[in-house]
Parts: C-alpha cells; sequence; structure tokens
C-alpha cells in the first residue's frame, strides 16, 4: 500500500512543480524576512534590549503562516478563486476515485504530500533564518545554542504538524469553497488567540516560546511532536473514511 | 465466470431537487446495453454512482458477482469508464494522463494504447486542455480500452466526435464484443449507435428507468395507424401511447392488441407504418 501511495505523491509532485516552485521561493523570502524579526525577538526576551519591531507579524508568521508549509499554496487552487466554483481538489480526486486505487492508498499518498512538502518547505525556512543568523551580524545564536534553537524549530513544527495535518482534509474532503474561507476563519482565530495572549501576558507567543525553547526546549519538542504526529495519524484516519463516504460531484 | 456482469437493485440517491432511482438493472456477457434519457435525466449519475464518485443512499451493486463496496478495487480493476473526469487534469500532456492511469491497471496494454492513439490520430505530447471536444472524448475512450476489462460503463463516448472516429469507435466496441463474454452500457443520445450496436435499451426519465425495450419488440409491435375515428373509449387502452386528431391517428407499442380492439370497435385502419427506434423514443422520452 505505502509504494503505491509514495508513487501517486510522487506523481502530484512531479505534476505540481510549477506551484512547487514558486511556493519554495516564496518561503525563502519568508525565512529571510522573518530572521530579522526572530533576532530582534530573541533579544528582547533574553537581554531586555527593547528594539522596536512587528511582533504581531511575527507571530501571525509562526502561528498562521508556518502550518500553511503543508500545502503547495502559491499553486493555482489556492491563487485562484476560481477554485470556489471549479472546486479542484474535489474534482481532481473524482478521477482518482474511478480509478482502481483503494481509498487508503489515496488518503496516504494525500498524507504524503502533505509530510513532504511541510518537511521541505520547513527545511527551506528554517535553513533559511539560520543562514541569515549566521551569516549577518546578528545575536541571535550568541543568546541560544544550536540545540536550543533546534528545540524552537521543532516546537514549531510539531505545532505546524497538528495544525497543518488537517490541511489534505480540507482540500480533499471539503470544498472550494471551505478552502477558500478557512485561511479567514483562521487568521481570525489566530488574531484572537494573539490579542488575548498579549492582554494577559504582554508577551509575544514567539517570544514565550523562545524563552521556553531555552528552559525546557527538549521536553516542549517532543511533546509538540507527539502532538503532531497523533493530529496527523487522526486526520488521516477521518480523510480516509471521508473520501470512502463523500459524493465527488 | 458469472454471466451476469452487473445486477443493480433498488438504488437510489436523494438530492435537494432531484432524486436517482429506484433503480434495477442488469447487464448480461454478450450484452450491449444502451441507455437513454433526456438531459439530466440522470445516465451520468448513474454511472458516477456505479463507479463510486457519488455515493448512493440505498441498494445493492454487484459487479461480476461481487459486490462493489467490499470488492471496489478488483471490480474497478475489470471495468472501462468513459464518464467526462480529466478535465481538472488539463495541464497535464495525454501521454501524463496515460502514465497516472495505467499504473492502477494490471491488465493495462501499452501495444494497445500506442495502436489506439494512432488509429485516432491522437498527439499524445498534447495537453489534454488545448484538446478539441471531440479528440478529449476520444482519449477517454481508448484510455477506457487499454486494460482488459469486461465490462464497458461509456457514458457518450461518441458526443463531439468527428465522423470517421464515430465509426471507428463503433468498429472497436463490436471488436471488443468478440469474445461474447463481455459487455457494454452505453449512454447516448444518438440512435443510429441504439440500432447498430445495443441489445436492449433501458429509458432513464426523471431519474427512474420508465421503460426497457427490446429492439426486436420495437420493429414488431411499434406502430402509427391512421384510422376512420377516435373514440374516447381507446385512450383508456393500455397500449395507446398516443393519439391526435388531424388526420386521425394512434401510436401504440402493440399493434396486434390494438388492430383486436380496433376491429371489435369497428374502426377503419387507414394506413399501418412501423415506428423506427427514433420515433419510439421521442415519445418515451418526452
Amino acid at each position: 500500500m505505502l509504494e503505491q501511495a509514495f508513487w501517486l505523491a510522487k506523481k502530484e509532485f512531479k505534476f505540481q512543480w510549477l506551484g512547487f516552485t514558486a511556493t519554495i521561493l516564496f518561503t525563502l523570502i519568508l525565512g529571510i524576512a522573518t530572521a530579522f524579526l526572530l533576532d530582534i525577538s530573541a533579544e528582547k526576551v533574553f537581554i531586555n534590549r527593547d528594539t522596536p519591531y512587528n511582533r504581531l507579524l511575527l507571530d501571525l508568521i509562526f502561528i498562521g503562516i508556518t502550518p500553511s508549509f503543508a500545502a503547495i499554496y502559491m499553486s493555482k487552487p489556492y491563487l485562484s478563486f476560481q477554485t470556489i466554483k471549479d472546486d479542484t481538489f474535489t474534482k481532481r480526486m473524482a478521477l482518482l476515485r474511478s480509478l482502481p486505487i483503494p481509498v487508503k492508498v489515496l488518503s496516504a499518498s494525500r498524507t504524503i504530500v502533505m509530510l513532504m512538502t511541510l518537511s521541505i518547505l520547513s527545511f527551506i525556512f528554517y535553513g533559511v533564518i539560520y543562514l541569515i543568523l549566521v551569516t549577518f551580524p546578528m545575536r541571535f545564536l550568541e543568546l541560544m545554542s544550536f540545540l536550543e534553537f533546534v528545540s524552537f524549530i521543532a516546537i514549531w513544527f510539531g505545532y505546524a504538524l497538528a495544525v497543518g495535518g488537517m490541511i489534505p482534509y480540507i482540500e480533499y474532503g471539503t470544498s472550494g469553497k471551505v478552502l477558500h474561507l478557512t485561511p479567514f476563519i483562521s487568521i481570525a482565530i489566530f488574531i484572537a488567540i494573539i490579542i488575548i495572549v498579549y492582554s494577559y501576558v504582554e508577551s509575544g507567543i514567539v517570544e514565550i516560546i523562545l524563552y521556553f525553547a531555552k528552559e525546557n526546549g527538549i521536553l516542549l519538542a517532543i511533546a509538540s511532536m507527539i502532538i503532531g504526529i497523533s493530529s496527523t495519524y487522526l486526520w488521516n484516519r477521518l480523510l480516509t473514511n471521508r473520501l470512502a463516504k463523500r459524493d465527488y460531484l | 465466470m458469472n454471466t451476469l456482469l452487473l445486477e443493480v437493485e433498488g438504488l437510489t440517491k436523494e438530492y435537494e431537487n432531484y432524486s436517482l432511482g429506484p433503480i434495477d438493472f442488469k447487464v448480461e456477457a454478450g450484452m450491449i446495453v444502451g441507455l437513454v434519457g433526456a438531459n439530466g435525466s440522470g445516465k451520468s449519475t448513474f454511472f458516477r454512482v456505479l463507479m463510486r464518485v457519488i455515493q448512493e443512499d440505498k441498494g445493492r451493486i454487484e459487479f461480476f458477482g461481487k459486490d462493489l463496496h467490499t470488492n471496489e478495487t478488483e471490480i474497478k480493476q475489470n471495468i472501462g469508464y468513459v464518464g467526462e473526469l480529466l478535465d481538472v487534469y488539463e495541464y497535464l500532456t495525454i501521454e501524463e494522463l496515460a502514465s497516472l492511469i495505467y499504473y492502477w491497471y494490471p491488465s493495462w496494454n501499452k501495444d494497445r494504447f500506442e495502436y489506439l492513439a494512432k488509429r485516432y490520430e491522437i498527439n499524445k505530447k498534447e495537453k489534454y486542455g488545448k484538446c478539441s471536444k471531440g479528440t478529449k472524448k476520444k482519449v477517454e475512450f481508448i484510455f477506457s480500452l487499454c486494460p482488459d476489462s469486461w465490462l464497458l460503463l461509456l457514458d457518450e463516448p461518441t458526443a463531439g466526435v468527428d465522423i470517421v472516429s464515430q465509426r471507428k469507435i463503433k468498429e472497436d466496441l463490436m471488436k471488443y464484443m468478440d469474445d461474447g463474454d463481455k459487455a457494454i452500457v452505453l449512454a447516448t443520445h444518438n440512435t443510429e449507435e441504439l440500432n447498430q450496436l445495443c441489445d436492449s435499451i433501458y429509458v432513464l426519465r426523471h431519474g427512474k428507468i420508465s421503460d426497457t425495450l427490446n429492439k426486436d419488440d420495437i420493429y414488431e409491435n411499434w406502430s402509427r395507424v391512421w384510422v376512420s375515428r377516435i373514440p374516447e373509449t381507446i385512450k383508456n387502452h393500455i397500449s395507446i401511447i398516443n393519439t391526435s386528431l388531424t388526420p386521425p391517428q394512434i401510436v401504440t407499442n402493440n399493434i396486434q392488441s390494438v388492430e383486436e380492439f380496433l376491429k371489435k370497435e369497428e374502426i377503419t385502419i387507414n394506413h399501418t407504418q412501423r415506428l423506427s427506434l427514433e420515433e419510439v423514443l421521442e415519445y418515451l422520452i418526452e
């Protein structure tokens, strides 16, 4: 089964190479911008240096955008509102469902695509951040050890896995309308969470995670990864059930 | 192998403004079954339910004597299907589309694909989205023929296809049936295809099978009869399909019984004409 799922996932990447390349480029740029914000944030957390910066933007990048690394988000279905009408992902699945492919293979292939996309884009995003931090005269790596930085990445990767794990379900288990509505609803929820956190602890969420990554980084990273992996498994089960029971046209 | 290749019993699918079924439907080996009906009568929905692209609410579907739900993959490996689902991959070339599909059919015949692509003059390097409507249909038809299937489910395979290719499709369908242990379900609006290919015809009306016709029965029993007068009682006759007064004429699906009735009523028959399949379908589909 896994061999077939990997074959299908590989095909998907081959067919989506243009969108995937654009997604990689956008992620690179995002990584560059994030590195500078992250450095200022670490200075604020660890040496109380109060350089003004947009912590809301930094929080939104980590809370809102890193989970979207689970999708080829610069591909046509995401960029075009025509998807609301055309329901591209559902139609793709309609063709695949008409072929002799077991539902478990279909859902596994979607999860593999999600995992590979998330892994590659996260590697690029955090890799660029690290390169910038190393290349430019910044204090981040003086304030956090490499291991603490890896813990910080793992915490956010686990979070992205937990939230992004639902992306295959949204793509193939719902409609084009839901696909385009979800980011708006998510951003509203994220902003609400951020505002609540700001009003209680007067710190940004990334700042808090930076602090805890230094204090209890490995434990938190393990916990986050376990939650992320469990969520992905759960979303895969839900997707399998949904694919078996839904109407595609 | 079971001679009953497809058996559908009590199949229903409810939508807000439309319902399909209940449908009972059987296809035996060696048969070409035509499925006709007006646009929106449920032909495509029926096929899609059979391919599990749409889920039925109730009913039993068996292919080759096996339940569809528990043997879905194995069953689909033995079905060739044309159902207009490829458009979403319009950015792929025909070759790339074939590479996506063939992997899932253990019996996919690559030589046959090459042969058919040549026969239908398909440019495999062309993007599917750039193909004309007729070429898209031909591509789908070719894909349906490439696995060694037992059953073809063809949803209007010749719609928009040029005359020469239509003839080739008919030839290939007849060749497909050579073995005698295969079957085809053909949804079409083309009466010539029904005439030349189909053994029996199911008429789908508002989601239900309203009539099942045997081609020979049509030629023997369906007639238009010009009569001296049309009494009120004739309208209640079970075999009268239609009447009109200028000139007085009736359409029947059982000429013998109507002739007896007219004789008893002392009505003169001026002229009788057998109806063509096209005329019969017009009455049934309207």
